[in-house]
């Protein structure tokens, strides 16, 4: 009952927040904040492999691409709204993503986390030979033939925000569903969940298809305000980077680490911007931090906050 | 570096590897660069009909070298036999004494040393730059007995590619490493 009334409250809320944003911020703002939303959206679904799943990926980039690029194939081929491809596409993806899933979960650990980079690298090298996507040079947007005449930073800002809230809330439903359970007694002990009747490789194969349903989102989001594509930016390694580092720095295997780690990550991105400096010390300075978190407190920021916490109160009560 | 789960070294791995290539974009920058050393680039052999680049050979004879110095080191000497029993059963080679530490920081030297000798030879013949290696570290990938023909393998299929297709650039060897990394999943061989 009382997580039925915080989820319904973090909806309205989560609602109300998303259309004032849309209409008041200013679209510098705006656009910012979009991106925050779509890194969010993005640790969330490979956190969701990863931290509850077990199954470390690297090549969850492969989702990112294939979502911005369908997204502007299918809005420049076809007369209909891209808002109706935005839909639409995810779900393409997720289809994509089971015959993907049933051949590389042949694979285990870090075979997998292997195999799927490779596959990333091979979609990449697919979509630079693919002279009806640009190739190499890539496409630009323009839904039904027509450029993009009025910026929609508005509209993608309150489907990304409003968005991730319901991804956050869904994922708090599906965790204390019994598939849920399921996915954490496999994560933490797969011989006994298949032996108390969990079928391993289906739900295995269902977290799969939804992280890449969200990170195809993401992306086909993210990439509806650049207004142009290419197959170097689209399925670049960053991607990876960015939802790995803020996954672990905040807590992988919780839903409040990667929030807690991508407001880490923008902001001391804006603020080592605004500072001068480089784009390669920003990813130095986020890489000691992701290594020295993954030595130091390998659960991550959020749960090493919360057990200090605990400890705390234990040491208060005695 | 014992952890309770065993991606963590992947990750701080992975985390590694970001530093230090955005750490060679500040120092050095993010040209292509290559290695000069000097005459024997062009130096060649003629054996029959047959003309061999003396660099190759070069390159060839190193490769065979360590691998064979490789396997003996794992397969004949004490070190060897630890590492085996590590990677087979940790728990039991502790019990027998195996410093299993001391071993795990032995291999990643070891590891991390080849790595940087390949790159070392890699950068003698053709540019490297911050951003490449990553498409070379598949061949090794699998076990350590095939290794050797996986990577001749994979060399192989990227010069007939480039031959056939010349901007296909790793997309074929690519393809090849996931079909028999696959392959060899399914057919149990993987561990």
């Amino acid at each position: 009952m009382k997580t039925q009334r915080f989820n319904i409250a973090l909806l309205t809320l989560g609602l109300a927040a998303s259309l004032a944003g849309a209409a008041l911020l200013d679209p510098g703002l705006l656009f910012l904040l979009t991106e925050v939303m779509v890194i969010l959206l993005l640790a969330q679904m490979w956190n969701l492999l990863a931290g509850f799943g077990g199954q470390v990926s690297l090549g969850q980039q492969a989702f990112v691409g294939l979502g911005g690029y369908l997204l502007y194939f299918a809005a420049n081929a076809t007369a209909l709204p891209i808002w109706v491809w935005l839909a639409l596409v995810p779900l393409v993806v997720g289809l994509i993503a089971i015959p993907l899933g049933l051949v590389v979960f042949h694979l285990k650990h870090a075979y997998f986390a292997v195999g799927m980079w490779v596959v990333a690298e091979i979609l990449t090298g697919l979509f630079m030979r693919f002279d009806w996507l640009g190739g190499p040079s890539g496409i630009i947007l323009r839904p039904g033939g027509q450029s993009m005449t009025s910026n929609p930073e508005r509209p993608i800002f309150f489907i990304a925000s409003f968005g991730f809230v319901a991804v956050l809330v869904g994922l708090r439903l599906f965790l204390k569903s019994n598939i849920g359970l399921a996915l954490l007694g496999m994560r933490d002990n797969p011989e006994a969940a298949a032996a108390s009747g969990v079928d391993v490789r289906r739900i295995h194969l269902l977290v799969f298809c939804i992280s890449a349903v969200g990170s195809a989102a993401g992306g086909a989001l993210y990439y509806i305000t650049t207004l142009y594509i290419s197959p170097s930016d689209a399925f670049q390694m960053n991607w990876l980077v960015t939802m790995m580092f803020v996954s672990i720095i905040g807590g992988l295997g919780t839903l409040t680490g990667p929030i807690l780690g991508t407001l880490l990550f923008v902001v001391i991105r804006e603020a080592m911007n605004s500072a001068g400096f480089s784009g390669g010390t920003y990813w130095i300075v986020m890489g000691g931090l992701a290594v020295a978190v993954l030595l130091l407190a390998p659960r991550g920021l959020w749960p090493a906050f919360t057990q200090f916490l605990n400890a705390r109160r234990q040491k208060a009560q005695q | 570096m014992s952890f309770r789960d065993p991606m963590v070294p992947l990750l701080v791995t992975f985390g590694i590897a970001v530093i230090l290539r955005n750490l060679l974009v500040e120092t050095v920058g993010a040209d292509l660069r290559g290695l000069d050393v000097g005459g024997i680039a062009q130096r060649s052999f003629q054996i029959g009909q047959m003309t061999f680049g003396a660099l190759p050979l070069l390159t060839l004879g190193v490769a065979i070298a360590v691998f064979i110095g490789l396997s003996l080191l794992i397969h004949r000497t004490g070190f060897g036999r630890e590492v085996r029993a590590l990677s087979d059963r940790p728990d039991v080679a502790a019990l027998m004494g195996v410093r299993l530490k001391w071993v795990h920081i032995k291999v990643a030297a070891l590891a991390a040393g080849f790595a940087a000798l390949a790159g070392v030879l890699l950068a003698m013949r053709a540019s490297v730059s911050p951003f490449s290696g990553i498409s070379y570290l598949l061949g090794g990938l699998g076990s350590t007995r095939g290794a050797f023909g996986a990577g001749v393998l994979l060399g192989v299929i990227l010069v007939v590619s480039s031959r056939l297709d010349s901007n296909a650039g790793l997309l074929y060897v690519h393809l090849a490493f996931f079909a028999i990394l696959v392959l060899r999943a399914i057919s149990g061989r993987l561990a």
